[in-house]
């Protein structure tokens, strides 16, 4: 579903993203790791087409993000980490706004809108407008609105920044959900245990390289042996 | 002070930082950019200095006239910046992040005041500035002037006025705010609008220039004298009127007659400014407050549901085209910062349309041809000038304002061509019309082939202009910055502003020989040659192919760029 092919972004003479090359299939949960810095997020734009890598190929669904733009982008749902949105829209004008840009009939949109509202309990403010919405808030309608349209990836940076207890319990659970329904998700977080609890693949990315990419399985061997959990591998890895 | 010069310090700590990285690109930018203000500069000063020598020389209108058009252009000046602080004060005193944060700090509301009032003055007058010394030189060589004379005048006469013009916005909007807290905001700024209007309104009643001219040349050709006694006397209490007059007696080399009115303009300036300090500290705080209070109340009163042009109604416009044109006509709507300030720009149009519908006393009764072609072009240069204000005010920051929302338009599977021509398509039919509809309404009175040259090249000239706003919009694109009135006075927009100059004076080249003949014909009772005009249009034709397509082409790129 999500295949990068030797991809390196630099920003001038730094390199953000060094040789990066990675498959994510449909169904998996990859967690992507790293220190602030390492060159999650510049990845994550390259995916969602906010950044063009200097080199190396993107493929969403078998299409080149580059070359195929919107082809490729219609198979993505994108949350990113700031969750900025209209603030002179009410939560459902946004949704609705979103729903729009994929081209989903507007009866399909409306029912989807309200399927969302329900599963993410939005329902008591999503008529308000956004610019009263809290952090929270603004991060599950952002989330709401990648979901309208059965995305068959989903790109996710820092998705439990600012949400309660609760709220994170509710998106952890769609994620997870959605990867148990076939969606490919590739989420970046710093939370080691999210990751560590809901992904089937784990990703570690230091100073643009990819320094570990392995399954669940053998992460529970290796932790087994020589870590006692996620977060002392990782920052062994890290070190 | 101690408080106030270290935030002022820092302030220009910030301002003198190079906010891009220094590289060939961005030095290149910067390079052009000084270029294009060396140029404007030399076209103000060139421009001015040929227009007194026009006006003055071959035209004949005498000194005085001369100065009571710059009495004129100096009203307008004073309302644009009166009204133009009065608008960015709001954001800046009441809306700004830094207000938010300093006031969580021991210093004082006055000083807070001062610190914001100055940086929104000097921020957004800076252009202004630089497009006064450059016409004040060009001025003063014409004149004479000692070396002496232009620093002086810029801080003794322009300043000051600038100051008394800002202060008096600033102490209104105050006064809004303040009456707002018991009356409610709708009723004030009613009130408030009605008042200013009026005051405008009878400014023109009062000055009524059209009808001075007319009264001046029936002294015709004795018109270098000083033609005062003509006037009427209430307008002597007006600070572009002491601007005007102090002129004038510098021009003709009687600094004593100059004095008084430079020493009241300069007194005036100074009360006003300690007026809107004093009543700053009494109602800053307060109004910043009720301004809290009312933004939260008009959020609680806000019903968007069951809108007719509601995102969730179905409408004939299908796919993402929906979505674009409706989330851009909610944002407009409900952006107090869009719609006022489009009103203010709807009202100004307004007044300049009725005020030149005397045009035809000076179009029938006009001396000389050289007169007849002054008026049609002065006319052709306000219809662009406001045409360029609009473009620059609302196309300039079309980009810009997808602002930091735009992860969702750039990973959405759209043609982002097809949605920027689309957002710039809304705009230049808007401002298409309304060009149409002022020139139409300001040209009807001249005769039948200028009136339909001037609808041409309105039409031209929107389309130029609205895309060179787009393409240089994209150019220095800012998603960080969401107030649409200060991405119309950045840098980058100060520089659209000049290119936007020389296209005006591009214009007046091309049309003045046509224009000119045309007018001596008619006066000789020959056939008038169409032709000339016919050319002015096909030249401004081409020019504005190779602007709109290189801009729509720049701005279409710069969308492309890493976010």
């Amino acid at each position: 579903m999500l295949e990068l092919i030797n991809v390196t972004k630099m920003f001038g003479s730094f390199t953000a993203v060094n040789n990066l090359n990675l498959i994510v299939n449909s169904g998996d949960f990859f967690g992507f790791l790293g220190q602030n810095g390492a060159g999650k997020t510049t990845t994550i734009k390259m995916i969602t087409g906010l950044y063009t890598a200097t080199s190396g190929r993107i493929l969403i669904d078998g299409y080149d993000i580059v070359k195929d733009p919107v082809a490729a982008k219609s198979s993505i749902g994108y949350i990113p980490d700031q969750p900025f949105i209209y603030e002179k829209l009410t939560g459902r004008e946004f949704l609705y706004f979103s729903g729009g840009l994929y081209s989903i009939s507007k009866q399909s949109l409306k029912n989807k809108i309200e399927e969302t509202i329900e599963v993410l309990q939005i329902g008591d403010w999503v008529d308000k407008r956004t610019e009263e919405y809290s952090q929270g808030m603004k991060q599950r309608i952002t989330i709401a609105s990648s979901l309208l349209h059965d995305p068959k990836l989903l790109v996710v940076d820092e998705p439990m920044v600012g949400l309660d207890p609760q709220s994170a319990v509710i998106v952890k659970n769609i994620l997870k959900q959605k990867a148990d329904s076939g969606c490919a998700v590739f989420m970046s977080t710093h939370s080691l245990n999210v990751a560590e609890e809901i992904c089937t693949r784990i990703g570690i990315i230091k100073d643009g390289s990819m320094i570990f990419s392995d399954t669940k399985e053998v992460i529970e061997k290796i932790k087994g042996s020589d870590h006692e959990n996620l977060e002392s591998l990782f920052l062994h890895l890290t070190k | 002070m101690k408080d106030v010069l270290h935030i002022i310090f820092y302030k220009l700590l910030i301002f003198l930082k190079v906010n891009s990285p220094l590289n060939l690109s961005n030095t290149i930018k910067n390079i052009g950019s000084g270029l294009v203000y060396a140029i404007f500069a030399y076209g103000c000063f060139s421009l001015t200095q040929n227009t007194i020598q026009y006006l003055l020389m071959q035209v004949k209108i005498g000194n005085f006239l001369l100065h009571r058009f710059i009495l004129v252009m100096l009203f307008i000046f004073f309302i644009a910046i009166n009204v133009g602080n009065m608008v960015v004060s709001f954001s800046t005193l009441y809306k700004s992040k830094e207000v938010i944060h300093l006031i969580t700090k021991p210093i004082s509301f006055t000083k807070i005041f001062l610190i914001k009032f100055l940086d929104n003055f000097f921020y957004s007058s800076s252009t202004l500035l630089l497009i006064i010394s450059a016409v004040l030189i060009g001025y003063g060589i014409y004149f004479n002037f000692g070396f002496w004379i232009y620093p002086f005048i810029l801080l003794f006469l322009i300043l000051p006025f600038m100051l008394t013009a800002g202060s008096a916005g600033v102490i209104i909007l105050l006064i809004i705010l303040k009456l707002a807290g018991s009356w409610g905001i709708k009723k004030v700024l009613s009130i408030i609008g009605l008042f200013y209007t009026s005051g405008i309104i009878t400014f023109y009643f009062i000055s009524n220039p059209l009808n001075l001219v007319q009264r001046v040349f029936d002294y015709y050709p004795n018109l270098d004298q000083y033609f005062g006694f003509l006037e009427n006397s209430i307008i002597s209490f007006l600070p572009n009127y002491w601007v005007a007059e102090s002129l004038y007696w510098l021009s003709e080399g009687k600094f004593e007659r100059a004095f008084p009115y430079i020493y009241l303009n300069i007194l005036v300036s100074v009360f006003i400014f300690s007026i809107t300090l004093w009543i700053a500290s009494k109602w800053f705080y307060q109004t910043w407050l009720t301004s809290l209070r009312i933004n939260s109340e008009l959020k609680n009163n806000v019903k968007d549901k069951n809108l007719l042009f509601g995102f969730d109604k179905t409408s004939w416009l299908k796919g993402f085209n929906e979505s674009i044109i409706k989330r851009e006509f909610w944002l407009f709507i409900r952006e107090p910062n869009q719609w006022a300030h489009f009103l203010v720009m709807i009202f100004l149009i307004i007044v300049f349309v009725s005020s030149i519908s005397g045009i035809d006393i000076i179009i029938v009764k006009a001396y000389n041809h050289y007169l007849k072609t002054v008026v049609y072009l002065v006319v052709t240069l306000f219809n662009v000038f406001l045409v360029a204000s609009l473009s620059l005010r609302f196309v300039f920051p079309i980009i810009s304002l997808e602002g930091e929302a735009l992860w969702k338009i750039r990973s959405a599977p759209i043609n982002f061509n097809l949605l920027l021509k689309q957002r710039l398509f809304i705009y230049l039919a808007m401002i298409f019309l309304i060009g149409q509809i002022i020139t139409f309404f300001s040209n009807f009175q001249f005769p039948l082939a200028l009136a339909l040259t001037a609808q041409i090249n309105a039409a031209i000239t929107s389309i130029t202009l609205v895309s060179l706003n787009f393409g240089m919009g994209g150019i220095f694109a800012n998603y960080k910055e969401k107030n649409a009135i200060r991405l119309a006075s950045s840098q980058g927009a100060s520089i659209t502003f000049l290119f936007t100059i020389l296209y005006l004076v591009v214009l007046i080249v091309v049309l003045f020989i046509p224009v000119s003949n045309f007018f001596y014909s008619i006066e000789r009772g020959n056939s008038q040659p169409i032709s000339g005009l016919a050319l002015t249009s096909i030249i401004l034709t081409i020019l504005g192919i190779i602007v709109a397509s290189a801009s729509v082409n720049t701005g279409l790129k710069s969308f492309y760029k890493d976010v």
